[in-house]
């Protein structure tokens, strides 16, 4: 019966490159053999779809792609998904970034979505247009809602003044914008946004973060400064089910379960060691 | 090799040299890193440098004064280089001070709605009465817990009084709960941002297909030399 | 140039900027002195822009020693230089020149080597998160086993397995994200939004320093 405590104290003491062993296995597993679990939808993730479904037609919506490359394991699949949605919509989208990093991932999901070209044939410069980066954080932030044109004077691809393309004459401040949809990944972000936009200006807002920034939106959500919030991997799967596209969210959709579960045996098998070598002291 | 080819197989190479490092620092681990900093850094002053170029053609060249005003700037802009001498270290307050007043006036103005009167109205504006039993409850728990988390953080009052000891526990209590809720969405995070580099190494669409066909071989090479080079060392003992 | 040196004058600083952005933001002093607001804070961003001489600065001052004289690790330390001027040239808004941010060869190194490198560096937080939750993660308390239980709820609700077989865990998990962490959220919110007041006012006041310290 002497071995019994040694059992529990050695899984306690385990070599932690077993662990990072199975994590890797496990992950790599569903892509290699599909599960093809179904994925519920959650009302955040209708919610969003339904802030972008109402747009009148001609609306302006600003993206800002307010995060760093770290995110992009998370965001990638709500980016895609996102500007997907906004392209079959009759609406002008203009996109910024607030992170350096941001304008890469902008310029990588156009260069994916090619918006230019069937099915969404819209036009640049008239239907939707990528003005890059604007640094200074919450600062930035401030300057945008009062003045697009000098905040961000030159477009992205073409370096040619906003002031030549159709789609800006309509957006010279915030008051000019009817939905801001931020993907983001931490500060500044959703708090910023609301700060310099909402407050002010009243710009009804979604957003599209990381899971870790979920939590700390949940009071902008339940006071409507926030419409709709898609919080990480698994609701950009639910949101891809929404809008018909399937995408990087539903194809990893298996491996956030087998990786999850993992972890909850992990938890679980972490917790009986210690009440068992608890309880033999 | 076409260039495109070369640029997948450099992809999977840095994204394996990352986790080598979960086996043991290792110098492929260290070029990852150093790369990252090195890389991350100059990506930076690149964008800051196209930007500025862009806010001089589009904006402050049009007048004597807007020039004048942006050479100024950029004056300023260069006098955070002094962080580094302590003789002169009083010049780098200055562009410091700008940003900061400014910083702050920016978010002074508009944190007391953001933050501290629309989450109070929101609050406040909770109903209890009048609505069906379970919303009801919601609502109040909802209260009792923004009141008492409120308590709790208070340290301007000395908590001494009786009453004090239920509203702490419950608040902690609480926050605990609550607390769960970032901890189960940190783990999606971590484990999504994985799977995103799984998906790139098996070249998953819109991920280059051709990441497939380097991953293995990358990463026995990498795995190989790593676990060859301890053999070695092992047996050489 | 010992008045310059006084730490007044950043405080005095600090506070004008600070004002110029916060009283014509709640007394309506016309357009012209909005469009002067406007102009401040754009202004400012140029000048913020300098900031990152401190880090480019920074690296330098660690790194060029290092390889000069042939401390440990010198040959990392000369990749890191080499790579920091590398991306900074091809990053040279010069498009003529096939430079700049849409050149060829700055979208080949950030696609090749600067997002691979950053998303697994963030990545690899996977691994330790579970090894440090399999140690570390255990009900030693009443607030531990509360923290485990509702953690262990959220995690299952996130897994569409989780949702699969346990249908009622999504209800479970919307509750625990809509109403406790929402409340406490919200708390953490008005306190911070609280704090964050009175070091706006302590600044304006000039009784904050904190910033400004460091030099002789």
């Amino acid at each position: 019966m002497a071995t019994a405590p040694r059992i529990w104290e050695k899984l306690e003491t385990i070599d932690a490159r077993i662990i990072y062993l199975i994590l890797w296995i496990v992950i790599l597993w569903p892509f290699i053999y599909p599960i093809g679990l179904p994925v519920s939808i959650g009302s955040y993730s209708l919610a969003y779809a339904k802030a972008i479904d109402d747009l009148p037609a001609g609306s302006i919506v600003v993206v800002s792609f307010d995060f760093s490359l770290g995110g992009l394991g998370e965001l990638y699949p709500i980016a895609i998904a996102t500007l997907h949605h906004l392209f079959t919509k009759p609406v002008k989208i203009v996109i910024i970034a607030i992170w350096s990093d941001g304008a890469i991932v902008a310029d990588m999901v156009l260069k994916d979505l090619k918006p230019d070209q069937p099915p969404y044939n819209r036009k640049y410069g008239e239907d939707w247009i990528f003005l890059g980066y604007a640094p200074g954080g919450e600062t930035a932030m401030a300057a945008l809602g009062k003045d697009f044109w000098s905040t961000l004077p030159t477009d992205y691809y073409y370096k040619k003044h906003v002031s030549t393309y159709p789609i800006m004459q309509n957006l010279r401040s915030a008051n000019d914008v009817t939905l801001l949809v931020s993907l983001e990944t931490g500060t500044p972000g959703a708090d910023e946004w609301v700060r310099q936009w909402y407050v002010p200006y009243k710009v009804p807002m979604i957003v599209g973060c990381i899971g870790v920034m979920a939590p700390t939106v949940a009071p902008y959500l339940a006071g409507g400064q926030v419409k709709g919030m898609l919080p990480g991997l698994r609701a950009a799967a639910e949101y891809e089910l929404i809008i018909g596209r399937k995408g990087l969210g539903v194809a990893s959709a298996d491996a956030l379960s087998t990786s999850h579960m993992v972890f909850v045996i992990f938890v679980i098998l972490g917790n009986i060691s210690y009440f068992m070598r608890r309880r033999s002291k | 090799m076409s260039v495109e080819l070369f640029g997948v197989l450099l992809g999977v190479f840095f994204t394996l040299a990352v986790y080598t490092f979960l086996y043991r620092e290792n110098p492929y681990s260290r070029i990852a890193e150093y790369v990252f900093i090195g890389a991350a850094t100059g990506y930076g002053i690149a964008y800051d440098l196209d930007w500025l170029k862009n806010q001089w053609v589009g904006t402050w060249s049009k007048t004597m004064e807007d020039s004048i005003l942006f050479v100024l700037a950029l004056l300023l802009a260069v006098l955070w280089y002094f962080r580094f001498s302590k003789r002169y270290f009083f010049l780098y307050r200055i562009p410091l001070a700008i940003t900061v007043g400014t910083y702050i006036g920016l978010a002074l103005r508009s944190v007391v709605f953001a933050q501290v009167i629309e989450q109070v109205r929101s609050t406040a504006a909770l109903k209890v009465v009048g609505i069906d039993p379970w919303t009801a409850f919601n609502n109040l728990v909802t209260m009792i817990i923004v009141v008492c988390t409120l308590a709790y953080f208070t340290f301007t009052v000395r908590q001494e009084a009786a009453f004090w000891k239920p509203v702490n526990k419950f608040a902690r209590y609480a926050m605990m709960i609550g607390f769960g809720s970032a901890y189960g969405y940190t783990v999606l995070t971590r484990m999504s941002l994985f799977i995103g580099r799984v998906q790139f190494l098996l070249g998953i669409p819109p991920n280059p297909p051709e990441a497939k066909m380097f991953f293995p071989w990358v990463a026995l090479v990498l795995l190989g030399t790593l676990l060859g080079y301890d053999y070695y060392k092992k047996t050489k003992k | 140039m010992s008045l310059l040196r006084r730490v007044e004058i950043p405080i005095a600083i600090t506070i004008i900027f600070a004002l110029i952005q916060v009283i014509p933001y709640f007394v309506n002093m016309g357009p012209a002195v909005e469009a002067t607001q406007d102009k401040v804070v754009r202004w400012t961003l140029i000048v913020s822009t300098g900031a990152l001489l401190v880090g480019l600065t920074s690296l330098l001052l660690i790194h060029v020693p290092r390889v000069t004289r042939r401390r440990t690790h010198w040959e990392y330390s000369l990749l890191l230089i080499a790579f920091m001027f590398l991306m900074t040239i091809i990053g040279l808004p010069f498009p003529e020149l096939n430079l700049g941010l849409t050149g060829y060869w700055f979208s080949f190194f950030y696609n090749n080597v600067l997002t691979p490198l950053s998303a697994s560096l963030y990545a690899i937080l996977a691994f330790y998160i579970t090894s440090a939750a399999y140690r570390a993660f255990k009900a030693r308390s009443l607030e531990a086993a509360l923290l485990l239980i509702s953690g262990t709820i959220l995690v299952l609700r996130n897994a569409p397995l989780g949702t699969f077989l346990i249908p009622q865990i999504a209800d479970l998990g919307d509750w625990i994200f809509n109403i406790p962490n929402m409340a406490v959220n919200r708390a953490i919110m008005i306190g911070g939004g609280l704090g964050a007041m009175v070091l706006g006012i302590r600044v304006l006041l000039g009784y904050e320093r904190g910033y400004l310290r460091g030099g002789e």
